[in-house]
């Protein structure tokens, strides 16, 4: 209240003063004239210039008009009281001339500021577009939704000047906050206005016929007949929101609703080419266990009507040998299958994975044993870090993603004498675990299609490895890490693998 | 233990699995009983008062954790759950529901037929806690609070001692962190946030262990908990 007084005082006091400006200026005109002259001819153009001076330095009409009554009283005063005796003309001839002279300056007075008004106007509208061009640009520059309704806020205060707060549809049909600007602003329940609008579709709160008693003006963010949000502004109830405003807020939240329009389609499209990345890996899958899958089955059916002959002749060792080998078969096809079940655990999604936190040592212990278990001739030697490192992760499935690659090494390797290094580093914001053979090496052409499904290492005709790669690497993806596998120095093929020690998932 | 063989009650609804189990037990030694689901199974533990129960997790009526959570509340007879569930989430589970081991399928029958002897053993000897343990060179003193590897004494902290001497107390027994945090950090402790027993669990592997990448004597159930190794 005390503002608004001291700025409609201020105004006063400027428009007084113009007025006393007007009575001395008249004067000073009219002794200019009479000194330098000698004559009140010129003192007339001198006066049209003080009038034309008074009625653009006023800003009111009314006080334009004061402004040339007193112009014209104080020079008919003193042509009446000075010059009566010595003019020519008669005085009632110079006050006409003072006083059309007033009105023509009033009139362009009036012109001056109603374009200068005009002017203001443009320029305040132009300035509100150039800024939601600028938002608008920066609309399609945001990567996240978040990001985006952050910008909605900050350009919608910068707009309309007042505190605004986003709402926006939640997955239960309600609604929930957002975000606003300032951050946690503080509201009265406005559950009952924001549904309206969310409902209706339309505006309400302050200035309108739905809740008008409440200080929040509600629009809403619309785009293709949907309401996508509601945005509300805190309104200063002292000077209200102004027609101009009101239309720009509408402007920018048709950009806005456009915006988040994008974000819903790109999710939509995201989903969809997810959908159909899916489905391209699921038919690899199968081709390519298929092939993983019929070779071992084969192997067993044959073994097995082989033992259960009654008039084939078998020796004690024979037969040991092949249910050795029904075994063995058996037993990789349990890991293919394994495998594959932990695909279906990484390959949906992220929160499938049952992260905890876990020591490289016994992680990597964990493996040693596994692996020693598995391949006793192989010599398996690790290298872990000094000090205590923990990693988020899903053990279950590092481990097996380490022993898919031991295994590769010790099949590919078996005639170097099954060296295989195991070597865990800390390399800053991630650990890498690396596991290295010394035997010939990946072939130039299988270095591109390492971790594709369908791949074969060149001369492999029995067990493909390109299952349990891309299997790894789908699962150190699920992790948020990368696996990458190349030739080493001087030969035998390395596969390096990273975890992040920040776990992204966690709020 | 009687001299008479000890009773098994499996509760296994897959017929292949069950004859395998059946097979391997006989030869081993034991008096085999079998059901296939949890009701016949309610009524085979209450009818036969069966030495040990093999369980599996699937089956057709009910959970095999429901079975167990009930059996718990009235009776201490060992269990082993035998599931093909073969995350740590189900070990877990089952560990903390009171089993006393846990087999994942496929299973080795010597491996099987070594832990049912540690359970049965163990469960005849908690009536009458030993004052010392050892396994290899390992040695745990109880009544002094003394841990020697090799003869030489190890300068174990408070926490570590009590860690230790908690599983060593259950050779064989697979310990949760959850329980093993309880244990030693108290009721109040955030069970959820195992890093510091991990950290004390490194630390004392580096005091007991010869190599504590291949642990002798605590020996890790990756994601799962830690387990005493048993005596030879």
């Amino acid at each position: 209240m005390r503002r608004g007084g001291y700025r409609r005082f201020s105004a006063l006091a400027k428009n007084i003063r113009g007025v006393l400006l007007a009575a001395l200026l008249s004067v000073l005109a009219f002794l200019f004239a009479q000194t330098v002259f000698q004559s009140f001819y010129y003192a007339i153009p001198t006066l049209a210039l003080v009038a034309l001076v008074l009625a653009i330095s006023a800003s009111g009409a009314v006080w334009r008009v004061l402004c040339a009554c007193v112009t014209v009283g104080v020079s008919s005063l003193l042509e009446f009281t000075v010059n009566a005796q010595t003019t020519p003309l008669s005085p009632l001839f110079s006050i006409y001339a003072a006083c059309i002279l007033s009105i023509s300056a009033l009139v362009v007075g009036g012109l001056y500021w109603r374009i200068r008004a005009q002017r203001d106007l443009y320029g305040a509208q132009n300035a509100r577009e150039r800024s939601i061009s600028a938002f608008c640009t920066e609309f399609l520059r945001v990567t996240t939704p978040e990001a985006l309704h952050a910008l909605a806020l900050r350009s919608l205060y910068s707009v309309a000047g007042c505190s605004c707060v986003l709402f926006l549809p939640d997955a239960a049909d309600g609604f929930r906050r957002a975000g606003s600007y300032p951050q946690g602003l503080l509201l009265y329940p406005v559950e009952a206005l924001v549904a309206h609008c969310f409902r209706t579709g339309g505006e309400g709160g302050y200035g309108t016929e739905a809740y008008a008693g409440s200080a929040l003006r509600c629009f809403p963010i619309r785009a293709d007949e949907r309401t996508l949000g509601v945005a509300g502004l805190l309104v200063d109830t002292r000077q209200g929101l102004g027609a101009a405003q009101t239309e720009t807020v509408r402007v920018l939240l048709f950009h806005i609703g456009a915006a988040l329009e994008r974000f819903a389609l790109m999710r939509q499209e995201q989903s969809v080419r997810m959908e159909k990345e899916l489905e391209q890996m699921r038919s690899d899958f199968l081709r390519s266990i298929s092939h993983d899958l019929r070779t071992p089955l084969t192997g067993i059916i044959s073994a097995c009507s082989a033992l259960n002959q009654p008039d084939v002749p078998l020796d004690e060792r024979a037969r040991r040998e092949l249910i050795q080998s029904v075994g063995e078969e058996a037993s990789w096809l349990l890991r293919v299958v394994e495998n594959l079940l932990s695909v279906t655990r990484v390959g949906a999604s992220a929160p499938r994975l049952h992260k905890s936190c876990e020591p490289v040592e016994e992680v990597l212990g964990e493996v040693l044993e596994k692996a020693r278990g598995r391949f006793p001739d192989a010599h398996i030697h690790v290298t872990a870090p000094a000090e205590f490192l923990m990693v988020p992760m899903d053990p279950m499935l590092i481990v097996q993603v380490l022993m898919n690659l031991i295994e590769n090494a010790v099949k590919y390797a078996s005639d170097a004498q099954g060296r295989v290094d195991i070597i865990a580093e800390d390399a800053g914001d991630c650990v890498s675990f690396t596991v290295r053979d010394y035997g010939p090496g990946l072939g130039q052409e299988d270095l591109a299609t390492l971790f594709e499904p369908s791949a074969r290492r060149s001369g492999d005709s029995t067990h493909g490895m390109g299952l349990g790669l891309s299997i790894c690497r789908s699962i150190i993806r699920a992790h948020g890490g990368q696996i990458r596998g190349y030739n080493g120095e001087p030969c035998g093929a390395v596969f390096t693998l990273t975890l992040p020690k920040e776990d992204s998932d966690e709020p | 233990m009687s001299h008479s063989k000890p009773t098994v009650l499996i509760v296994e609804d897959e017929g292949y699995i069950r004859r395998v189990l059946e097979a391997v037990l006989h030869a081993g030694g034991y008096r085999v009983l079998s059901v296939q689901n949890g009701a016949a199974a309610r009524a085979g533990i209450s009818a036969y008062m069966p030495d040990l129960l093999l369980l599996d997790l699937g089956l057709p009526d009910m959970d095999g954790i429901a079975l167990l959570k009930e059996l718990r509340g009235w009776s201490r007879l060992p269990v082993i759950v035998v599931s093909a569930r073969s995350t740590e989430r189900d070990k877990i589970l089952a560990l903390d529901c009171g089993a006393d081991d846990y087999i994942t399928k496929p299973f080795s029958s010597p491996e099987l037929l070594a832990r049912m002897r540690a359970v049965l053993r163990r469960n005849a000897a908690a009536a009458s806690p030993e004052d010392v343990y050892c396994v290899g060179d390992f040695k745990i003193d109880f009544v002094k609070r003394i841990v020697t590897v090799g003869g030489e004494p190890v300068r174990l902290t408070q926490v570590e001692y009590r860690i230790v001497e908690l599983i060593a107390r259950q050779p064989g027994n697979v310990l949760t962190y959850r329980q093993i945090i309880h244990h030693v950090w108290g009721p109040y402790a955030d069970v959820d946030n195992n890093r510091i027993l991990r950290v004390n669990m490194s630390n004392i592997r580096r005091k007991i262990e010869r190599d504590s990448m291949s642990p002798q004597y605590i020996l890790t159930e990756i994601g799962v908990g830690y387990r005493m190794a048993e005596k030879a």
